[in-house]
């Protein structure tokens, strides 16, 4: 499995491998030697295929910010649980389930709504606790199964999202 | 260490017609093994396709790092069964690294029937555990079975090697303290359940992976319950409800970026500390042992110029040179590991068999793990070496082999046959891995002297009961005894069978051995112990 990176938000994948001499930088079928000399304020020396390159880097975060060849790069860094969280869509967000059996006391949201990730959707009460029920993620309501009052079983589906397709 | 000097002259004939034969068997290797790999029927790939389900090689390709070797294990098991219904046994095994740890990885092919659990489909998936165990290896099971194959179920279910020996063997790598990891891509139904249940950690797909004991028209026979599979074992049920899996997954890339980090996080074993050095690439090709191996078994080759073409340097350091020459011992390196090695240069004499068993225990002593080069046509037989004891000698060797502490590993480089093959550690001996050349047999016999036996038994029989044979009817006997053993003998039947584990070209034999040697190194290796040697 590749690393998931953008460089000023264009989608690259690539792997960086140990080798004798140092990295190995494998990307679309190649795989290229590359290492990498830090120097002072940022300032570095790039080896690429056995020829040297200055640059200057900077990093926040997961973002790194390059100056290479008179150009200015923004390169993010996303790790692959979350990369492909994220790509997956629909997931077990899309769904908010009773976490123990209980009674609605109130509903905040219909059909159709659209609401943000935290918004509470609806209060349920069970053994003497009311607990809010929060948005887990921005979307639009499919659907409300439970009115104020009803009671339902551990695990009833209370609230449905919409499957986001991006 | 002093390099083997070669004598090899590569520009005569017999080298030439050779490299030819070889070069062909090896080629016709990687055609078969591509196959199995890669080409499906077109609805086999649709299927997958309509499913929402990425081809199995292609999950193993997302898993493993990219850039690293992967030592694929028994790839043409059952291609002489089942009429080629289920080429590689519909199973995936081998040792790769993932997230920088060796492990060993076993995956159900869904592009084969549904993967199907054939006998040798548990066979293979039992064997790849039994070297989990051996190798201490941590094992990621991909899985995607439609279940056992029912029209076979006599062959795969109830005897101690066969279903039930995977969910023990998993329980018993989990007791060692070697974790598993399963990852849930299909339905995992009745026993395939057992999988991710008895790994320490599971990842499940939703929408696609699904555990039950039952799937839902089973339950609906038994009890008339009407159930979804997402109700009955989905990702969301077994992950908030059951505790059957860990980790629900939104895809398949998902799951593998989850169990790449979830393998990052277990430690990795401490090796047992052997004797090793920076390696060395051996001085002389590879590519020449296609000019070296003879065209059948009973040509004679020296396996002296088959060492200096796998070991570091071509340097070997030879035991007992002079005595009992049709055993070659001696120490040598494989990528920087030292290992001993016990090479046939002729039938196992007394002396040879007393040499080798000497050798073994030194090497065990000196823990040297030890590799066998078969090159075999039995013990010598005859009156002079029964007289002198050739089965006594012979058990010391076997005593030795069957002994000794330091892993083991066997390569069958043109012939095993006969006893001969237990005193070089053939497939029951544990050996920690097996490989065959494309070339190699293995029978109890040759095929014509199985085939003479088998005739001369026959016309002695007839001749008791006043009758003779004729030159048609002995051939009548002779002629399909020959064609099968030819058959069962051959390197592909063995590896079929999953009596070794894969077939390797010659050229990449130096390479697999260095996977195989670090691998068995995560196994601490027990102090020498022997029964009792016949004196």
């Amino acid at each position: 499995m590749l690393h998931h990176l953008t460089i000023d938000d264009m989608p690259h994948s690539i792997w960086l491998s140990r080798s004798e001499e140092e990295y190995c930088l494998h990307h679309e079928g190649r795989a290229i030697p590359v290492s990498l000399t830090q120097g002072t304020a940022g300032r570095c020396s790039l080896c690429i295929g056995g020829v040297k390159h200055p640059l200057t880097m900077v990093s926040s975060g997961d973002t790194v910010f390059v100056h290479f060849k008179g150009n200015a790069y923004n390169i993010a860094f996303s790790d692959a649980v979350t990369f492909f969280a994220q790509a997956g869509g629909g997931s077990a967000d899309d769904v908010i389930t009773a976490p123990m059996p209980g009674a609605v006391v109130s509903v905040n949201v219909a059909s159709g709504d659209s609401v943000n990730e935290g918004d509470v959707l609806a209060i349920i009460e069970s053994m003497k606790l009311e607990t809010a029920l929060k948005a887990p993620r921005n979307g639009i309501i499919e659907a409300v199964s439970y009115e104020p009052g009803q009671t339902f079983e551990r695990d009833a589906v209370l609230v449905k999202l919409v499957l986001e397709d991006d | 260490m002093a390099r083997i000097t070669s004598t090899i002259d590569i520009a005569s004939s017999s080298y030439q017609a050779n490299y030819a034969h070889h070069t062909g068997l090896a080629a016709q290797l990687h055609a078969m093994q591509d196959d199995v790999r890669h080409k499906r029927p077109q609805r086999d790939l649709d299927r997958l396709e309509r499913q929402d389900k990425a081809f199995p090689r292609k999950r193993l390709e997302d898993l493993l790092d990219p850039g690293t070797p992967f030592l694929e294990l028994s790839t043409l098991a059952a291609n002489m069964a089942y009429d080629g219904d289920a080429p590689g046994a519909g199973q995936i095994s081998g040792i790769g690294i993932v997230a920088g740890r060796e492990v060993m990885i076993h995956a159900d092919d869904s592009s084969i029937k549904g993967g199907a659990w054939y006998p040798l489909s548990v066979k293979k998936i039992v064997r790849t555990l039994d070297m989990a165990i051996e190798n201490r290896l941590p094992m990621i099971h991909l899985c995607d079975s439609a279940g056992g194959y029912l029209q076979l179920q006599r062959d795969l279910f109830a005897d101690r090697h066969y279903a039930g020996r995977i969910f023990r063997n998993q329980s018993i790598l989990s007791k060692m303290g070697v974790p598993q990891l399963a990852v849930v891509f299909g339905h995992c139904t009745a026993g395939g359940a057992y999988i991710p249940a008895l790994s320490d950690y599971s990842v499940i797909v939703r929408g696609t992976g699904a555990i039950f004991l039952g799937g839902p028209p089973l339950v609906k026979a038994a009890t008339g319950e009407v159930v979804s599979v997402e109700e009955l074992g989905g990702a969301d049920m077994h992950t908030s409800v059951s505790g059957t899996a860990d980790y629900p997954a939104a895809s398949e890339g998902h799951a593998i970026a989850l169990a790449r980090e979830i393998v990052g996080k277990w430690t990795p074993p401490e090796k047992a500390r052997v004797d090793r050095i920076a390696p060395e690439p051996p001085a002389y090709d590879a590519r020449e042992l296609y000019g070296i191996l003879p065209q059948d078994a009973k040509t004679a080759f020296d396996m002296r110029e088959v060492i200096a073409r796998i070991v570091d340097g071509s340097r070997f350091h030879e035991y007992q040179p002079a005595y009992g020459q049709t055993l070659i011992c001696g120490y040598a390196r494989i990528h920087g590991f030292k290992i001993g090695i016990l090479a046939n240069n002729g039938v196992l004499f007394n002396d040879s068999s007393l040499k080798g068993a000497h050798f073994i225990q030194l090497c065990d002593k000196n823990r040297t793990p030890l590799l066998f080069m078969q090159n075999i046509t039995g013990f010598m037989v005859g009156r002079e070496y029964e007289r002198r004891g050739i089965a006594k000698d012979g058990a010391k060797l076997i005593m030795a082999v069957s002994g000794a502490s330091v892993p083991k590993i066997t390569l069958n480089c043109n012939g095993a046959f006969g006893a001969g093959v237990y005193g070089m550690s053939g497939r029951a001996f544990d050996s920690r891995f097996l490989f065959s050349w494309p070339n190699s047999e293995t029978s109890v016999m040759g095929a014509e002297q199985a085939a003479s036996v088998l005739t001369q038994l026959k016309v002695t029989q007839m001749e008791r009961e006043g009758k003779t044979m004729s030159e048609e009817e002995i051939a009548a006997i002779r002629d399909p005894v020959l064609e099968d053993y030819k058959r069962e003998q051959s390197a592909y039947y063995s590896t079929s069978e999953l009596w070794d584990d894969g077939i390797l070209d010659p050229v990449d034999t130096r390479n697999a051995l260095g996977i195989c040697l670090s691998a068995a190194l995560n196994t601490p290796i027990a102090e020498p112990q022997y029964g009792v040697f016949r004196m």
